[in-house]
């Protein structure tokens, strides 16, 4: 490659957060007009380094040089102002706010004392015609799809004339069709003279986009590689430190009787009066694991809560082991149902509660926890806390005292799966059970879920990392729009196919 | 609990403590240069009598007058304190706290002056906490069912109160002579017991006992109990305790009944005891309902703590009464209390500033660790 | 016609106050900070504008004084609130407590230190001579003139003007799309550059300037002296804030609202058919807070609350 005037270069960056370095003496050189992917696991310091560059934190040693010039980057105007731009993994938008003034919040063009949102839009469109993002600059953004969000993110940045381009493990939100078209309009940047730098650790993405990848390993910068020389299994082993097997073991499933059976189930939005689900009926039998994937926002969410009490539902039934569980209450639900929610600090913890309590949740009320009149047997929750510490290996910094609060992500989720798999219950709900978690819990948690289906318990997979479906599951249920639009068995069906009914091309007509 | 346990909880209970501290000074400060601006030649003495609690005025029996300031206080500092734990803000202090009162007047008027012994008092105390809970329960439906704001419902109610409590002293319990509502007949009013002679002041009833002993039943309620977990569950965390089964809409009507009853009782337990407490025709709200807050806030939401901080705040209420001959108002202390509830709105942030400071040795410690185990 | 011409006066009362305070309610929620104390800074701001008057008794004479005496009211409503932003933008405040902590200040100093002024007194009287008979050229048109126009107050015309001016404010300037994007996701506005804090700061700094003013407003017409209560009235406006659901324009008819049953409860004896119904009086004192609650009941299973507000804001939080 010719181009190769170095248009940031990172010199011996060091960023501390308490009770770990994120960034440990990084130095990096960007060159112009290429795409840089930065690979690594989650906590590797990908992100650090980019709120670095982007001024959301400063280092505690090290220096930026952008065009051969010192800088501080003190805060994100001052980013801005040196023409960076950075599209977050969680999206900044004001989601009352629409389209437009999302893009212009900040640097807003006035005439007199007011907003000029005439000049402000005619740029908004040229900008969005010339690199092919389509969007409607009035649309609230409540009310349009994570992929017209991320392209409301994409000119905001380029409304400030940004050069150089941050995106932020972008891809996790897109179904592979989406992914393509981001891939497209990333490549069209780079050739309008962007530099783009690149946070994934999805491997094929970062083989197909970039031109040069930098990979990141617990705070320390391990290697950095021209893209097209190495394989994907070169950059998983650096990524990790050793080698992966992308694969989860496991025997072919026996399915046994039904144990959750759901039939015409509808949800309807309060607000917007839309059905979020809509007439999804399936069963999931003992021996196996069904999966629910599809795209973010497409009724999954809700149908997992309205599976377990925590959303009323408006039409159908749920049957559990041949009974009606349809207007059970949540904590009769909780008898025969485990749940593992998909946000831990919403739902799946008290953080302020210790670990000792918080293990007993499902519990506490239970003749072995409590005495008949009332009073909790602190014996009996420091033991069955230790139990479950051992079992499930919980590490925290005081054992079962630990508040919850003060564990690691990784280790509060491992509480969790630890406390409902202890439940013991004929059924297994998991909602995106390795989120934010590195590869060795990863790993366990795969494990665990695979041999509660091994011991016969039906288990209830919903996730929307494609990968975890097709190496978990026995069969795989895809929604799009609050329907389900095909009864999958992810051995036969290819990841290309697959996204073809997440965005709802493509509709199998018998259903589950 | 093992001995690891009980030495941790001595760390945070330090911090805790230092926090409440800071509160207090910060509200003493503001309230010397107050009086030091205002009359410069009086305002040391004036302070010294505050902070003395009168005591080198009054003498002994201060401790009566102490006490008798301490128990509405410390009941509707324990009310908050269930509520705030289980996440319930409740501002309806001083209107349950009024309704309470007028119930245990009522009662004692026309009902229990005839009932035998002990029972001429037990009742109207009883009735007493039914009406403080029974104010609540509104606020509660709204908050519970129909996502009303919680203050703003509560505040509400003390509004309602305000102007149907002359309504009511009106047409069932004026004593227009004096003004205010009529005196509760003298078997009605709560024993004194052994508590004259350990206070020397002749007027010295059982009252604080009582508050007391809810107090310590508030801690094992919250504490130690299966109800108690629950309620401080779904005050940590609303959505997890839903996730876990815990009702929630139940514990918001358990923990704001509980709290209105805890109010009820120290307006009956007031306008009861022995030195003779009167609610006068005046459109105002009930002031002990509003300290109930300071003395949560001092206490750090624990009921415990709540006897410390009722009796300090009381402690203060008779000093600043004595400090009243220097021609100074009274009304300082209500100022000090605010002040101390601002201090007490960052103690977070105060305990989590005082921490770096006193472990700034052990977090390095700490750090090291933290990445081994990493 | 009478009959009308009273109520509408009646009205105007208390809808100015009412609208005022909602507004800068409306300042703080809307850039993220729940402003519990809005009764506080009405009692505090009302004192320090009652003493103003009686300092310019003799000095300043007219409407001039009324003015000066808003805007020094205005001014020391910035100075409490600043209590608020302090402990809720810097040290992370619990933003409810903060506004119990200043509710309980507010009438307990201001009786402190009239009593000090006083020597005992805690009532201080006012002057009012600042009653408009009638306007010029306005008062003679026709039903309107006799109702906005003749025996009005000035205020009732700047609580309109700030009114109209903090809705254009809010919705068609540059900082009012900063403020209110700082009330629903900080986050998303540091990200573009905004500075979070001062513009939180800024709101603050209006919405007490605002509220102390409304102190004023609101005792002129209804009283003859200050006694350190403004009658529940910071805790209505919150209502109306809420019932308001935060915009602008509901916010007005919320206030009207809520003005009109406060006029009925106050001119119910002078309407022959409320004042035949033989209901107490403390039931007609007590409708507005009934119809408040009633009212949220219906409004606040779906609110539009600014979203972050009440939330402590934590630069360094991920």
């Amino acid at each position: 490659m010719e181009k190769t005037e170095n248009i940031i270069e990172f010199r011996h960056i060091t960023k501390r957060f308490p009770g770990i370095i994120a960034c440990n003496d990084i130095s990096l050189d960007i060159h112009k007009g290429e795409i840089h992917a930065l690979l690594g696991e989650n906590g590797a310091g990908k992100s650090t380094l980019m709120s670095v560059l982007f001024g959301m934190y400063t280092p505690e040693e090290g220096t930026i040089s952008i065009r051969g010039k010192e800088v501080k980057i003190t805060n994100p105007r001052v980013a801005t102002e040196l023409g960076i731009g950075m599209v977050h993994q969680h999206f900044k938008l004001v989601q009352n706010y629409t389209v437009l003034q999302n893009i212009v919040l900040g640097s807003e063009t006035l005439k007199g004392p007011f907003l000029d949102m005439y000049t402000c839009r005619k740029k908004v469109i040229e900008l969005s015609q010339k690199y092919g993002l389509a969007i409607d600059p009035d649309a609230l953004i409540e009310n349009i799809t994570v992929g017209q969000q991320q392209r409301c993110e994409i000119l905001k940045m380029l409304y400030r004339e940004a050069e150089i381009l941050i995106f932020d493990e972008p891809t996790a939100v897109l179904t592979p069709q989406e992914i393509d078209e981001l891939m497209d309009i990333m490549k069209g940047l780079a050739r309008e003279g962007h530099t783009i730098l690149f946070i994934s650790h999805k491997l094929e993405e970062i083989k197909r986009v970039s031109d040069r990848v930098t990979i990141l390993r617990r705070g320390k910068l391990v290697k950095t590689l021209n893209a097209a020389d190495t394989t994907t299994t070169q950059m998983g082993e650096l990524m990790v430190g050793r080698e992966v097997s992308f694969h989860v073991d496991k025997k072919p499933a026996e399915p046994g009787e039904e144990v959750l059976k759901v039939e015409h189930l509808t949800m309807i939005n309060d607000e917007t009066k839309k059905k979020v689900v809509n007439d999804v009926s399936f069963s999931v039998r003992k021996g196996e694991i069904v999966a629910i994937a599809g795209i973010d926002g497409n009724g999954q969410s809700e149908l997992i809560y309205g599976l377990t009490g925590i959303m009323p539902i408006n039409e159908g039934t749920i049957s559990i082991n041949g009974e009606d569980y349809t207007r059970r209450s949540i904590r009769e639900k909780n008898m025969v149902m485990s749940h593992i929610p998909e946000d831990r600090h919403k739902f799946g913890l008290i953080l302020d509660y210790p670990l000792s309590y918080n293990l007993a949740l499902k519990n506490y009320f239970k003749p072995d926890f409590v005495s008949k009149t009332g009073f909790l047997k602190f014996k009996k929750f420091d033991s069955y806390a230790d139990e479950l510490i051992d079992k499930f290996d919980i590490r925290s910094g005081q054992g079962r005292i630990t508040m919850a609060r003060s564990m690691s992500g990784g280790n509060q989720q491992k509480a969790i799966v630890a406390r409902e798999i202890d439940q013991n219950a004929d059924l297994l709900v998991a909602v995106q059970p390795t989120r934010g978690l590195d590869v060795g819990a990863i790993e366990f948690i795969h494990k665990q879920l695979v041999e509660q289906r091994d011991e016969g318990k039906a288990v209830l997979l919903m996730s929307f990392e494609l990968d975890e479906v097709m190496d978990v599951a026995d069969r795989v249920l895809v929604m799009f729009e609050g329907e389900i639009m095909g009864n999958l068995d992810p051995k036969k069906v290819s990841v290309e196919e697959m996204g073809l009914y997440m965005a709802g091309v493509k509709r199998e007509e018998k259903q589950a | 609990m093992s001995e690891k346990t009980a030495k941790k909880f001595d760390i945070s209970k330090h911090t805790g403590l230092l926090s409440s501290l800071i509160a207090i000074i910060g509200g003493l400060v503001f309230a010397f240069l107050v009086l030091i601006l205002t009359n410069p030649s009086k305002g040391v003495a004036a302070f010294t009598t505050l902070i003395t609690g009168g005591f080198q005025l009054g003498g002994m029996q201060n401790l009566g007058t102490l006490f008798y300031f301490a128990t509405p206080i410390l009941c509707t500092g324990v009310a908050m304190c269930v509520a705030f734990q289980a996440g319930i803000f409740n501002i309806g202090g001083p209107g349950q706290y009024s309704v309470g009162a007028l119930a245990a007047i009522l009662t004692s008027l026309y009902l229990s002056k005839n009932f035998p012994g002990p029972l001429a008092w037990i009742v109207p105390l009883i009735v007493a906490t039914i009406a403080g809970a029974a104010w609540a329960l509104i606020p509660g439906i709204l908050k519970a069912y129909f996502n009303v704001n919680v203050v703003i419902g509560t505040i509400m109610f003390n509004y309602i109160e305000m102007y149907y409590m002359m309504h009511w002293i009106n047409d069932y319990c004026y004593d227009a002579m004096k003004g205010q509502t009529r005196a509760v007949p003298s078997q009605c009013k709560l024993p004194q017991w052994f508590m004259p002679a350990i206070t020397s002041n002749r007027s010295a009833d059982i009252g604080i006992l009582v508050a007391i002993l809810v107090a310590i039943l508030a801690w094992v309620l919250m504490e130690k109990t299966q109800l108690g977990y629950e309620l401080k569950a779904c005050g940590k965390n609303p959505e997890a305790s839903r996730y876990a089964g815990i009702r929630s809409k139940r514990n918001i009507m358990i923990s704001i009944l509980l709290s209105g009853a805890l109010c009820g009782l120290g307006g009956g337990l007031t306008h009861l005891s022995v030195s003779g407490t009167y609610i006068t025709m005046k459109e105002a709200l009930a002031a002990e309902g509003f300290n109930g807050i300071a003395v949560c806030c001092l206490a750090n939401n624990s009921p415990l703590g709540a006897i410390l901080g009722a009796l300090f705040l009381a402690f203060l209420t008779v000093g600043g009464n004595y400090m009243q001959i220097y021609g100074f108002q009274r009304e300082i202390v209500s100022v000090i209390t605010s002040v101390i509830i601002y201090f007490a709105a960052f103690s977070l942030f105060l305990k989590l500033y005082l921490e770096k400071l006193l472990n700034r040795q052990k977090k390095e410690m700490n750090k090291v660790t933290g990445e081994e185990l990493k | 016609m009478e009959m009308l011409y009273f109520i509408c006066r009646y009205f105007m009362y208390f809808f100015i106050p009412l609208l005022v305070v909602s507004v800068s309610g409306m300042f703080s929620e809307r850039s993220g900070i729940i402003h519990m104390g809005l009764d506080s800074v009405m009692v505090w701001s009302c004192m320090w504008g009652v003493l103003c008057l009686q300092w310019l008794d003799g000095v300043v004479e007219g409407q001039m004084r009324l003015i000066i005496a808003l805007l020094f009211a205005g001014i020391m409503g910035i100075v409490l609130t600043l209590l608020l932003a302090v402990a809720a933008i810097n040290l992370n405040a619990d933003q409810t407590i903060v506004g119990m902590a200043m509710n309980t200040f507010a009438p307990a100093f201001c009786v402190f230190f009239a009593r000090v002024l006083q020597d005992g007194s805690e009532h201080l009287s006012i002057r009012n001579d600042f009653l408009i008979e009638k306007i010029p050229v306005l008062g003679d048109i026709p039903v309107l003139g006799e109702m906005f126009f003749t025996r009005t107050y000035i205020t009732n015309f700047i609580g309109i003007v700030i009114f109209i001016i903090s809705a254009i404010v809010l919705n068609k300037t540059r900082f009012g799309l900063r403020m209110c994007a700082c009330g629903e996701n900080p986050q998303a506005a540091e990200s573009l550059g905004v500075n979070v804090q001062k513009y939180r700061y800024a709101a603050l700094i209006i919405a007490g300037f605002i509220g102390g003013m409304g102190g004023l407003m609101y005792i002129l017409p209804v009283a003859t002296h200050y006694s350190q209560t403004v009658g529940g009235y910071g805790y209505l406006a919150m209502s109306v804030l809420i019932f308001g659901q935060w915009r602008s324009l509901s916010l007005f008819g919320a206030a009207a609202f809520f003005a009109f049953c406060k006029t009925i409860a106050n001119a119910y004896s002078g309407i022959p058919f409320l004042a035949n119904l033989g209901l107490p009086s403390a039931f007609f004192k007590s409708l507005p807070f009934i119809i408040t609650l009633v009212a949220l009941a219906f409004t606040s299973k779906h609110d539009r609350a600014p979203k972050a507000s009440g939330q402590p804001y934590d630069k360094s939080m991920r």
